[in-house]
């Protein structure tokens, strides 16, 4: 009996293992092929028992926190996602798109709480729970025996529970709602839906995992489970992914131009949105004309840094495809999507060898001098680019702290320039990209050499 | 002998009836045409202390001859006459930058600056007075001096004046046509319109009016009695609308202009409203317009003028307004399904602008009429139907020229006059910086505007 649990175990090992690799698409693409969520998902109250993920403090004994429920209850924007649909901003949004109600529109419901169908709903289900535990970590139904009876990581995964500590699954994940799915209409924000008043979607993932704020402390417990987490890692990978995703939104048939205008959500918002009295630096980096809308390219230009040390030649053509997807908007929609194929395929190709590669401290120096040298072209950094380039340095500053390489009067002076970086473009309406390169040349002169 | 003279009568008759014709009916000439051959001899050629280079304005004279004091600020430092530093801002700071970022060497050398912000004619058709350097001087507007400037002199009267070739820039048409050709540019010509290219590098933005830019250039006229029996009366209100016909056939005629068509997924982005896109994200702006029945997060072609006009030939010409209402909505349509069908319906509300710019330029506005026109005006703030910043921008300046006419027209009493202005200096201030602007607040200086319009 043991033995044929124990295969069946292996089997199923080699099963997820399979699922959740880079499979070869058939365009030839590298894609990232998360596990599917077949399990029923049986709401956050089957989480949150005290003896499980809702106890009131970290516990120590225990291989996890244990006080994750709390955490998300207390401090996670996931826990209030449902709740904002009905407040005064939700139901603006909805009426504005002609809705009667946010919290019952599937275009809302689909990223504002876990939109499984009523079929795959447990007994505890609530969809006013918003995205809970369920919606990142899978249906617990096929796991949460094994779970609660103290298997070990692998096997859970093997029973279904997401791996959402690998940062590639974790970058799909959080992408399929932080920027949608854009062949899914239940699960993309439009640039209708801004327009009706949905916040703008700024979104790194090591950042995000860090401000969520993360239920997890990556302490020799979790190593031991769940392997090693390099930030810098987390940063680079959830870059190639979120790059590889936008590029699939330009080449979706549902966001292409209707009328004179494309998807315009898929431009840099700065681009247009910023008050015309105030002149500002173009950029090199687009190779645009003045008044020219851009497409929002931030993403690109942070794996253009990353490339340039680990894959050199990738680099170069990911910076000349960019070049060339920004100049194709001044020519044809064929054109960008054209471009589009070939900056995912770029980003599809680098995905699987930032998973594999061993970030070392050379490759975050060269990261560092690599950003700030964004700041230094002479010709200003856009909106996008700074907000990206402090998230990238932010998630260094981790990488680093984590490598216990530095002094504390290191980290302090890190953590103060970090705070200089942020203040720097706290407002996008009175950014100025002075103050953004001024900060950038003083956090590298904190950075270890 | 009788012979010549009833050939120079039919002359006189045939120039007149053509002048008449191309002002009245066509409109559409090219304003620079009656100028494309005399010279221009420069502004020191008119600024001679005896003609308009007056210190003070004269008493005895048709004229108050110290225009050239006006245009150039020395009479009053406060009231700048743009016109003047045109050519000098190219090598100001911001012009500089322009330049650099256009790829020009310098703005001051350059066909695409110099031809709004000089009287940039042709090397052979300037005199050896002339300096490129005197800006946007007397006679980029008033036509070049060469053939007139001996008829002027010698006290002949305005009419010979604009027989010669003097442009007549007292009428509405003709003045609207002048300024426009500038201030919103001549869409066919690439060195003469302003792109968003240009504006991406630095250009302003340019906010349009002609009664009430007339009025704050400033005017180097006074309407009095000796003005009108040379000139004909003067009716702000017509001024304004005759401005918002003849800048709503101009734009349409930018749409219908082959090189702003879409390139890629550019589209020429000057034809649209600025603050449709300009605006801070955290603003949470939108809200239904019936006049454009748009959906959230689209661009909005800029149509201030048209909503403009619309309230006008409701007063003027009742079926007009609704045509123009019905295109206006099938133009906005139009954006969200190709650009053909944009070209199509701008050819549309071309057609309706130029009818009523004729019903406009006969109608004789009266006082029933001005208070019409200024609830209607109200109305649109009052009933969401336009509170974007470029509406309300519109608004305030065509109250502003409504208030003009009632108080030209002898309509308001002093004590009224100064409510009326008091209410306008809060519309102004509502609109004052388009970065903070809030439609709630232009709403409210509208209905205290209201409350001001004597009954």
């Amino acid at each position: 009996m043991l033995g044929g649990v124990t295969k069946r175990g292996a089997l199923h090992r080699l099963g997820a293992a399979a699922a959740f690799t880079f499979m070869l698409a058939t365009d030839g693409q590298a894609e990232v092929q998360p596990p599917g969520d077949n399990g029923i998902h049986l709401g956050v109250a089957s989480c949150a028992g005290n003896n499980c993920h809702g106890a009131t403090e970290r516990s120590e004994g225990s291989s996890v926190a244990q006080n994750e429920y709390l955490i998300w209850a207390k401090s996670d924007k996931h826990h209030r996602a449902y709740t904002v649909l009905l407040e005064e901003r939700g139901t603006r949004i909805a009426r504005n798109l002609g809705l009667a109600n946010a919290a019952a529109a599937d275009m809302c419901l689909g990223c504002h709480t876990d939109p499984v169908p009523p079929a795959k709903r447990g007994p505890r289900f609530q969809l006013s729970d918003g995205v809970g535990c369920e919606a990142c970590h899978g249906g617990a139904s096929s796991w949460l025996g094994i779970h609660i009876s103290g298997a070990r990581h692998s096997e859970n995964l093997a029973a279904g529970l997401y791996p959402t500590e690998q940062p590639a699954a974790r970058a799909e994940k959080c992408l399929s709602c932080h920027i949608g799915d854009p062949a899914d209409d239940n699960r993309f924000v439009t640039h209708r839906m801004m327009g009706a008043g949905h916040p703008r979607m700024p979104f790194e993932l090591d950042t995000y995992t860090a401000v969520e704020p993360a239920h997890f402390v990556v302490d020799q417990r979790y190593t031991d489970r769940k392997g090693a987490v390099n930030d810098v890692q987390v940063w680079a990978i959830g870059q190639a992914i979120d790059l590889y995703r936008r590029m699939g939104a330009l080449i979706e048939p549902k966001r292409a131009p209707k009328g004179v205008f494309p998807e315009i959500v898929l431009f840099d918002c700065q681009s247009c949105h910023h008050p015309y009295n105030s002149l500002r630096g173009e950029g090199v980096t687009t190779g645009l004309a003045p008044g020219s809308v851009k497409l929002y390219d931030a993403n690109a230009i942070m794996l253009h840094v990353i490339a340039a040390r680990l894959a050199p030649a990738s680099a170069k053509a990911l910076s000349s495809h960019i070049l060339a997807l920004q100049r194709a908007s001044g020519e044809s929609w064929a054109t960008v999507q054209v471009e589009a194929h070939e900056v995912r395929r770029l980003a599809s190709a680098l995905s699987p060898m930032l998973s594999s590669h061993d970030f070392t401290r050379d490759d975050i120096k060269a990261f560092v001098d690599g950003i700030v040298a964004l700041g230094l072209t002479g010709e200003g950094v856009r909106y996008s680019e700074a907000e990206q380039a402090a998230m990238g340095l932010a998630s260094i500053v981790s990488a680093v702290k984590s490598s216990g390489n530095l002094s504390a009067d290191q980290i302090t002076a890190m953590t103060k320039a970090m705070n200089g970086l942020y203040g720097s473009f706290a407002s996008d309406e009175t950014y100025r990209h002075d103050p953004f390169v001024k900060a950038l040349k003083e956090f590298r002169r904190t950075a270890p050499r | 002998m009788k012979g010549e003279g009833s050939v120079v009568k039919l002359h006189e008759i045939a120039i007149a009836t053509f002048v008449t014709l191309m002002l009245a009916i066509a409109a559409r000439a090219d304003p620079q045409t009656q100028d494309s051959e005399s010279k221009h001899l420069g502004v020191k050629s008119c600024s001679g202390d005896n003609c308009h280079g007056a210190v003070k304005p004269a008493d005895h004279s048709a004229v108050m001859q110290n225009e050239y004091l006006i245009w150039s600020q020395e009479a009053d430092k406060d009231r700048v006459d743009k016109h003047h530093r045109a050519y000098a801002v190219l090598s100001d700071e911001r012009g500089t930058r322009i330049a650099h970022n256009l790829g020009l060497p310098d703005a001051v050398t350059a066909e695409i600056c110099l031809n709004c912000h000089a009287d940039n004619v042709p090397e052979a058709r300037r005199g050896p007075r002339f300096e490129i350097s005197d800006g946007v001087g007397c006679e980029a507007c008033h036509g070049g001096a060469e053939k007139w400037l001996g008829v002027h002199l010698s006290g002949a009267g305005h009419k010979a004046n604009l027989h010669a070739g003097l442009y007549p820039t007292e009428k509405p048409i003709a003045r609207a046509e002048k300024c426009l050709s500038c201030h919103f540019g001549d869409p066919s010509d690439k060195n003469r319109f302003v792109t968003h290219l240009i504006m991406g590098a630095g250009h302003p933005r340019m906010g349009f009016e002609l009664d009430t830019y007339t009025a704050v250039e400033p005017a180097h006229f006074k309407v009095s009695p000796k003005y009108i029996e040379r000139k004909g009366p003067v009716n702000d209100v017509q001024v304004w609308a005759v401005g918002q016909a003849i800048s709503l056939v101009r734009r349409m005629d930018a749409i219908l202009e082959p090189k702003n068509a879409p390139k890629g997924i550019q589209p020429e982005l000057v034809l649209f409203d600025c603050q449709s896109c300009h605006h801070a994200v955290s603003q949470i702006r939108w809200q239904p317009r019936k006049s454009t029945g748009l959906g959230p997060g689209s661009l909005q072609l800029y149509d201030a003028n048209a909503v403009m006009l619309r309230v006008i030939a409701a007063c003027v010409a009742p079926t007009a307004a609704k045509a123009l209402h019905e295109h206006m909505l099938a133009l906005h349509h139009a954006t969200t399904i190709n650009w053909d069908t944009v070209v199509r319906e701008a050819k549309e509300v071309r057609r309706a602008a130029i009818e009523l710019e004729n019903s406009v330029s006969g109608h004789d506005f009266t006082r029933d009429d001005m208070k019409a026109l200024a609830e209607g005006v109200i109305a649109i703030g009052l009933t969401d139907d336009d509170t974007d910043g470029s509406g309300a921008e519109q608004a305030t300046m065509a109250l502003g020229s409504i208030v003009s006419a009632m108080r030209m027209s002898g309509y308001l009493s002093p004590e009224q006059t100064k409510v009326m202005n008091d209410a306008l200096i809060g519309l102004n201030k509502s609109i004052a910086d388009d970065a903070t602007y809030q439609p709630a607040t232009f709403v409210m200086a509208l209905k205290d505007f209201q409350e001001a319009i004597p009954q």
